[in-house]
């Protein structure tokens, strides 16, 4: 059982963005999971794929190894909504249930399901490195990274599991999470809103030595505050930094931010904060090594 | 790690049958369904027109997941303080919150050449759909929870987990206590849709009270259901050193992957199984000690089998002689808040020595060969229960609730 005080490791740590065209495919399961498979998924796949390459590990990783995912706001394109309003809308267009039933019901393709399942990413990261261990899914933005990150720290150092799998993936590129950062008090314009994912692979510093794995970054330093506030009353300003900047220092990127600065970052030390929307206050400090 | 025992002191509860604990635990007693016709939307024309839904005439609070969320939170905060003291310290909410599924209507509406975003910060985030993690900011904000709150989405096991995650909180020293469960309402359109298309509801419209059929030959899915539900978790000897009643100890929690099917469960149970052994584990028991279990049993073709194949596999010749209740053949499935909602059943069962009925089950399937406790309640002295979530996406969670002797 490690100590409570356990130094926490990063031995490995992948990113991908959209833009990027992720192909997900080498490592899918089976050929049926081609067609359900969505942005997102292929993101968090491939930035894993690279960590546990980084870490020197592959699939399957079995039963002790954790998987601590935050997700963004779920996307959904406007083609896909516009499609459920075919032939179910009035004269003055306007819904009707009654419609719905014998028009737009039937353009609703069953795959859409899986692309609104918030733990989609997490299912697939775990089926194709066969991830069989404890687990945390979490949303939707970088306040709550740090949440799914503090729960792996805890499962290391409790030994609920060896090794934990970090993930943050958002899916920004689409009408429904645009439009939710267009009705918040401070929005945030569509050409600063990133997809990407990040994957961190966590040890403890006894279990990377253990296995000779060489430690990517040390985390030198972890805080979560948080203030609670009236959801539907106000918003709490945000603010995000990087020390030294780095590739998601100017734009949005939610949840995959920090997980792909580390995995782009330069030997020395990275310095991370941020003040959320949702009123968690965040800061971590990483001595990166290799 | 853990460094304090604990346990539940007070529930809240808006389930379909039910507008608290008490009423819901004695419905489960009794067999009560909550299931009947869609009122929410008109559903006349789809394949399925039946659903559990929550009846509520009380106060509103944003949309329906917030508003079920605030009243189980209410209602287990009025019984938490009952005996003239608060929980000790800082506390935390953990909750397990509903998919984002959207409002179609409001949708036709934004397309309109006349529509204008509301004015006020609720209004604009209740169109189209309200961020699923706007519950557990109200509720920490209404109790003044200084640590930030934990939204689980994990489908079908997120209230489950959010139970979980907040009894390792405490038990590892980490907050006092805790403000834990789930929230979900999924009786829409589009939650209506997206699980229909997926062949996993029933469509026994007809007789909604008869649907759905866990464990038998003729089952055909789950009824979708809605509703919240919220325990509070303290520190043992905080709670007797403030007079608070004691419902139950979290003995143990476990959780796992799959890794298998994004809706079909691992054929020999192999998740299930680790879930189970692990909550066993983590509760220091072995499979002689449990008393009863609280299954998943959705009704779904696939899965019934699989969780009794895995309850073989963990309990050996000894499955047979555990009552097993299937509380969804009541309450229907309310995916996020079902963990959450079937602790609270386990733990009524737990203090009443009793095991609720599995309804509808006239005639079991021959691969579900396990003692279900068909349609009538039944007395059972209990010590341990054991209570089961395994979810969309392969992921499984599973807990261990104690009586705590005086």
């Amino acid at each position: 059982m490690p100590s409570p005080d356990s130094p926490i490791v990063v031995t490995g740590a992948g990113s991908c963005d959209l833009a990027s065209e992720p192909d997900a495919t080498p490592f899918l399961r089976t050929r049926k999971m081609r067609k359900l498979v969505g942005p997102w998924d292929r993101m968090a796949i491939v930035a894993a794929a690279q960590a546990l390459e980084q870490a020197g590990l592959e699939a399957p990783l079995g039963p002790t190894a954790g998987l601590y995912t935050c997700v963004g706001h779920v996307p959904l394109k406007a083609p896909i909504m516009d499609s459920l309003l075919e032939d179910s809308t009035d004269e003055q267009g306007r819904f009707r249930d009654a419609l719905y039933a014998k028009g737009g019901y039937f353009n609703f393709n069953p795959f859409w399901t899986f692309g609104s399942l918030t733990n989609a990413p997490a299912f697939f990261v775990s089926s194709c490195f066969d991830v069989q261990g404890p687990y945390f899914v979490t949303f939707a933005e970088t306040g709550e990274f740090y949440l799914a990150l503090e729960e792996a720290i805890r499962s290391l150092r409790d030994g609920d599991c060896r090794l934990a799998l970090v993930v943050g993936v958002a899916d920004q590129d689409n009408d429904m999470v645009r439009f939710h950062f267009e009705r918040i008090q401070r929005p945030v314009p569509a050409e600063r809103l990133r997809s990407g994912a990040g994957v961190l692979v966590l040890e403890t510093a006894e279990a990377a030595a253990a296995r000779g794995a060489a430690p990517r970054a040390r985390l030198a330093e972890l805080a979560i505050d948080y203030t609670p506030f009236d959801p539907l009353l106000e918003e709490p300003e945000f603010d995000e930094r990087f020390e030294p900047p780095g590739p998601c220092s100017d734009a949005y990127w939610g949840p995959s931010s920090l997980p792909m600065s580390l995995a782009a970052a330069a030997p020395g030390e990275l310095r991370h904060q941020a003040d959320t929307r949702t009123g968690i206050r965040v800061r971590s400090r990483w001595e990166v090594l290799a | 790690m853990k460094q304090h025992r604990v346990v539940i002191t007070a529930m809240g509860c808006l389930m379909p049958n039910g507008n608290s604990p008490e009423e819901f635990g004695d419905a489960l007693v009794a067999g009560r369904s909550g299931a009947g016709p869609i009122t929410t939307f008109d559903a006349s024309g789809l394949p399925t027109t039946i659903a559990a839904e929550v009846k509520w005439d009380g106060p509103w609070t944003g949309d329906r997941k917030m508003t079920f969320a605030v009243e189980a939170a209410r209602q287990a905060w009025e019984r938490a303080t009952a005996c003239g003291s608060e929980p000790r310290g800082g506390g935390r909410v953990s909750l397990g919150v509903g998919l984002e599924i959207f409002d179609v209507a409001k949708w036709a509406e934004m397309k309109l050449p006349d529509f204008v975003l509301p004015e006020t910060l609720a209004d604009r985030l209740m169109t189209l759909h309200m961020p699923a993690d706007l519950s557990a900011h109200k509720l920490s904000h209404i109790y003044g929870l200084q640590a930030a709150p934990r939204v689980m989405i994990s489908t079908c096991a997120a209230g489950a987990d959010a139970i979980g995650a907040a009894y390792h909180d405490v038990a590892g020293g980490r907050q006092r206590w805790a403000m834990a469960g789930g929230t979900d309402s999924e009786v829409n359109p589009i939650g209506i849709t997206a699980f229909s298309k997926l062949c996993t509801l029933s469509t026994q419209n007809e007789e909604p009270e008869k649907a759905p059929k866990p464990f038998s030959r003729d089952r055909d899915g789950f009824v979708m259901g809605e509703g919240a539900g919220i325990v509070i978790l303290e520190r043992l000897e905080d709670a007797r050193e403030r007079g608070a009643p004691i419902l139950a100890e979290v003995a143990g929690f476990g959780s796992s992957l799959d890794a298998f099917g994004i809706t079909e469960p691992h054929p020999e149970g192999r998740g299930a199984v680790q879930a189970m052994e692990r909550a066993m584990a983590d509760a220091g028991i072995g499979p002689d000690e449990v008393d009863a279990i609280n299954a998943h049993a959705t009704g779904t073709r696939l899965n019934d089998p699989v969780e009794t194949k895995a309850i073989k596999t963990v309990f050996g010749e000894r499955a047979g002689k555990i009552p097993i209740q299937a509380t969804k053949s009541m309450i229907g499935h309310l995916i996020c808040a079902a963990g959450a909602a079937e602790a609270i059943a386990t733990i009524e069962c737990l203090r009443r020595n009793k095991v609720h009925p599995t309804l509808n089950l006239h005639d079991p399937d021959e691969a579900c060969d396990l003692d279900y406790v068909p349609l009538v309640a039944r007395d059972h002295p209990t010590r341990v229960a054991m209570c089961n979530s395994f979810g969309f996406g392969g992921m499984n969670a599973s807990l261990i609730f104690r009586k705590v002797e005086d």
